[in-house]
């Protein structure tokens, strides 16, 4: 099906002259484009690997020009191209990977509601075991988060996005986003804190 | 539900408040009292913004490679251009009509002249008039140079060139340490510049200016009378088009590390561009080329 599409979109290509075609890449390049580096990123901590993202981003940006006449100008651009990578991703890549189950999901979910309540003194986090976590340590935990959690950690921590655009982008109400969002933390939060205890970090917490 | 889910709330107010996403100020102040007054809940705020905290400084934001960008501008000019191969034979029939037209003769007494003969004439007429203006005010053969605008990268490496050898840029840093002048970029021009060694030459310092919002830093060398001059800034200032460089210049730097060429101006001074990390950099000398080659192989390794 969706090769039925971009067959037909580049079919669509060829029935415009070449001053339509210039004016629809100049247009191109003036909203779409300054977005590729933020685009870039999030591939790189989806995909974990820079020639999938530099694939990602490709074909992100390919369709994205295929069906740039559907894209309204004076909307949320960023948030346009963001989706069509999240479908791409979806589509090629995720599709490699070993789907998250059913079963998976609620494993998570238990184990979330198994550290909810969970104190950690935060000066015992801050100065034994973030301090002596490596950023590589970091990059792992992040990549061991489920898709639905590392999306709305990356795109809110590291991308800087409002609830508002990442609920806009994940088409899921602002509320589950929050959601989403504390319990990502928090399971980010005891991740790090097993790294720290597997080199050997003494980690307090108080209950 | 009950007491569970006040709790729940709880948290999840607080990761609003940590990501300044309460804008209602009477829940900011019942959030804000709320941290303050529960030593658990001032716990929970202080380790999820420790954690969000941690994240934005230990993954940093990655530069877009430049391979990447031309690759991508490569697939959609490829996918431009095999449409309008699709167009071009559309209008075939309108070229025929149009060949058929300019090769009609017209007739002199007995004599057919085909009309594009006319054309022919005129255009030698023209071609000999402008030969001859300009034989002797030009010597810029680089096509990138001539057609470029003032927006473009080696328009403005040829421009500030000259402006150093006229005396009308003058060092804003006067150095001759590498590291000096490379920490006077940073601080000023916030991008990290390329200052190579370069056999013979010694380093006087650099200038900064700014086009269209980008920073631009300009480095001297001197040997003698002889000048080398370097101007650089970031790859993102093509990327964000608010600078120019040819698609054929990048694709060229791109396969064989950097591009060089003369007939850049009249006293056909050499031209090299190459990226180096983020940066582009575009050097002018008035070297010969084969000269320039070498003292280039040798200063970018």
């Amino acid at each position: 099906m969706d090769d039925e599409l971009i067959a037909a979109e580049d079919s669509k290509l060829d029935g415009l002259t070449p001053a339509e075609l210039n004016a629809r890449k100049k247009s191109f390049e003036e909203e779409a484009v300054p977005h590729m580096k933020l685009l870039y990123n999030y591939a790189i901590r989806m995909t974990g690997d820079q020639l999938e993202a530099d694939d990602l981003l490709q074909d992100t940006y390919l369709r994205a020009f295929r069906f740039f006449h559907k894209f309204e100008k004076g909307t949320n651009c960023k948030a346009w191209l963001f989706r069509i990578m999240k479908n791409c991703y979806i589509n090629k890549y995720r599709k490699n990977k070993k789907e998250p189950s059913k079963v998976d999901y609620e494993d998570v979910q238990n184990f979330y509601d198994s550290i909810r309540d969970e104190l950690v003194d935060p000066n015992n986090l801050e100065h034994k075991v973030f301090s002596n976590l490596l950023d590589d340590d970091v990059m792992s935990a992040l990549n061991s988060l489920q898709d639905d959690y590392k999306t709305v950690v990356i795109l809110c921590d590291l991308e800087d996005l409002s609830y508002e655009e990442i609920a806009e982008f994940l088409d899921v109400p602002i509320g589950t986003v929050r959601s989403r969002l504390h319990r990502g933390r928090k399971i980010l939060q005891r991740k790090l804190q097993d790294y720290a205890k597997q080199k050997g970090y003494a980690v307090e917490s108080e209950i | 539900m009950g007491q569970n889910t006040t709790a729940f709330n709880s948290d999840e107010l607080i990761t609003s408040y940590i990501d300044n996403q309460i804008s209602d100020p009477g829940l900011r102040k019942q959030v804000e009292d709320m941290i303050s007054g529960d030593a658990g809940l001032n716990n929970k705020y202080r380790s999820e913004l420790l954690t969000k905290n941690l994240l934005k400084e230990r993954i940093k934001q990655s530069e877009l490679p430049f391979e990447t960008y031309n690759k991508i501008n490569s697939s959609i000019n490829l996918l431009i251009q095999n449409s309008n191969a699709e167009a071009y034979q559309n209008t075939l029939s309108f070229r025929q009509t149009l060949v058929n037209t300019i090769t009609a003769p017209i007739r002199f007494g007995r004599m057919p002249v085909p009309r594009y003969a006319f054309a022919v004439v005129l255009l030698i007429i023209a071609a000999s008039a402008f030969y001859y203006l300009n034989s002797k005010s030009s010597n810029i053969k680089n096509p990138h140079v001539l057609a470029g605008t003032e927006k473009s990268i080696m328009v403005q490496a040829v421009n500030s060139f000259h402006k150093i050898l006229d005396g009308d840029f003058t060092l804003q840093y006067k150095s001759s340490n590498a590291a000096e002048v490379e920490k006077f970029v940073r601080d000023n021009a916030f991008f990290n510049v390329f200052v190579p060694k370069i056999d013979n030459y010694i380093l006087t310092g650099c200038i900064l200016n700014e086009y269209n919002g980008r920073k631009l830093a300009h480095l001297v060398y001197v040997s003698g009378d002889d000048i080398i001059y370097i101007y650089q800034t970031t790859m993102d200032a093509i990327v964000k088009n608010d600078l120019d460089l040819p698609q054929q210049v990048r694709d060229e730097i791109v396969s064989a590390k950097y591009y060089m060429c003369d007939g850049v101006d009249d006293n056909n001074c050499t031209m090299t561009l190459w990226f180096r990390e983020n940066v582009v950099c575009a050097s002018m000398s008035t070297m010969p080329k084969q000269q320039m080659y070498t003292a280039f192989t040798g200063f970018v390794k």
